[in-house]
């Protein structure tokens, strides 16, 4: 962990113009029912502690960001599959946003690996601005590191690769995140994640990135 | 950065909290000098090629006052490109030999009766399919060295996605070699908010 911590900070602080470092905790609140809708209510807070420029060496900046409230109702449709719509709202110093969401979910095991994809589509909506459409992919992979299953009290990593592109005022953009997370699964309800979530954003033009120290809390009813 | 250290407590705290929970299974990887020579020398002797094999040991706690604790060691290893678990007591005596198979390897007959048995659930997807020979050590031993099976007892366990009594889920069943369903019981899927959100 330590090491693609090393890279990401070389490759951020010496390729692109500029890099941001800092927490981006969240706590995830879901209730399932039979018939196979789940309502989640997730809570994320975004807050910068290091900033570096292509100007200026990496110091010490702390700054609030945003938050985010983000409601999503889901339908598994399938054991492994669910289809789901949502919306967020994002709190920022500068005003509020909204954002519409649509999803679409597949999970399957193989050997001890759970794979999971997610195709995602949102619409943001921000006073004074264009609507911006974001398309979304996201691959993970959930590995447990006891045993070929994860059971009660057992850690595990999870990692995910994924593609963000978005259209606002005719003008495409690209950003590319990669998470890797250790997990400790408690319970069927209740597990903690915690590790680096790197995002890379426009990087054809202007280049900038994030390294966020994510820690997720996850509660099932 | 108050706001940052308190938010991080209270993640913590959470945490620190629900990890005193009952455990109701674990398997954990073990080494080699805590499997029981009795176990370990089956399988030496039913793999003198000593293909690399991992042990795990497994812990299902009774989950009522009328069930007891069962400990269990597992040995997992491939052989001639066949997937192969075996299940021994806490005392090393085999308890049955799992051979992960596909539908076409299996007799005609077999393969026929068990897809008549597969057709009784809507939407059926075949998941896994396992061979588990179960029997008298020597001859289970023998079943695995020569596929001679006539001394043991062979059955099929599948899991599967289908409809079993209108509920649609993932199931693992256990069939006689004739399609008789000996057991069924719905699996287990760990929510996956982690992987949605």
């Amino acid at each position: 962990m330590r090491y693609i911590l090393f890279i990401l900070i070389f490759w951020s602080t010496n390729l692109v113009a500029q890099t941001t470092i800092g927490l981006l905790p969240e706590i995830a609140i879901s209730k399932s029912w039979e018939n196979g809708i789940r309502l989640s209510n997730q809570f994320e807070s975004m807050q910068q502690l290091l900033v570096n420029t292509e100007d200026t060496k990496l110091s010490n900046e702390y700054e609030y960001i945003r938050s985010d409230w983000t409601t999503i109702i889901s339908y598994k449709f399938r054991p492994q599959a669910s289809v789901g719509i949502g919306m967020l709202n994002r709190f920022t110093d500068d005003g509020w946003v909204q954002r519409t969401i649509q999803q679409i979910s597949f999970k399957r095991k193989l050997y001890s690996t759970r794979l999971g994809q997610r195709f995602r589509t949102d619409q943001t909506f921000a006073q004074n601005e264009d609507v911006r459409f974001r398309f979304r992919y996201r691959f993970a992979a959930e590995i447990p590191l006891v045993g070929f299953d994860i059971n009660d009290n057992e850690w595990y990593i999870i990692s995910s690769t994924e593609l963000i592109s978005s259209l606002q005022n005719q003008k495409w953009e690209m950003e590319h995140r990669v998470l890797a997370s250790i997990g400790h699964y408690f319970s069927k309800k209740h597990k903690l994640e915690s590790g680096v979530d790197y995002r890379l954003s426009n990087y054809t033009t202007d280049s900038s990135n994030g390294i966020w120290w994510m820690i997720n809390y996850y509660i099932n009813f | 950065m108050k706001q940052i250290i308190s938010i991080c407590s209270v993640l913590f705290f959470f945490g620190y909290t629900y990890a005193q929970e009952l455990k109701i299974e674990e398997e954990s990887r073990i080494k080699i000098d805590l499997v029981p020579e009795k176990a370990f020398n089956w399988v030496k002797e039913a793999f003198p090629s000593s293909p690399k094999t991992k042990w795990f040991r497994e812990v299902a706690s009774p989950t009522n006052s009328n069930e007891i604790q069962h400990i269990s060691f597992e040995a997992k290893l491939k052989f001639h490109g066949s997937a192969y678990s075996i299940e021994f007591s806490e005392t090393g005596d085999l308890e049955d030999v799992e051979i992960t198979k596909k539908l076409h390897d299996l007799s005609e007959t077999h393969r026929k009766t068990l897809k008549q048995a597969f057709d009784q659930y809507p939407k059926f997807r075949l998941q896994k399919l396992q061979e588990q020979l179960t029997g008298e050590s020597k001859e289970v031993q023998n079943a695995v060295v020569n596929g001679n099976t006539e001394k043991v007892t062979t059955r099929y366990e599948v899991e599967f996605e289908g409809d079993v009594a209108e509920i649609h889920a993932y199931w693992e069943a256990l069939f006689e070699t004739d399609g008789t369903l000996i057991q069924i019981r719905q699996i287990y899927l760990r929510p996956s908010d982690n992987m949605d959100l």
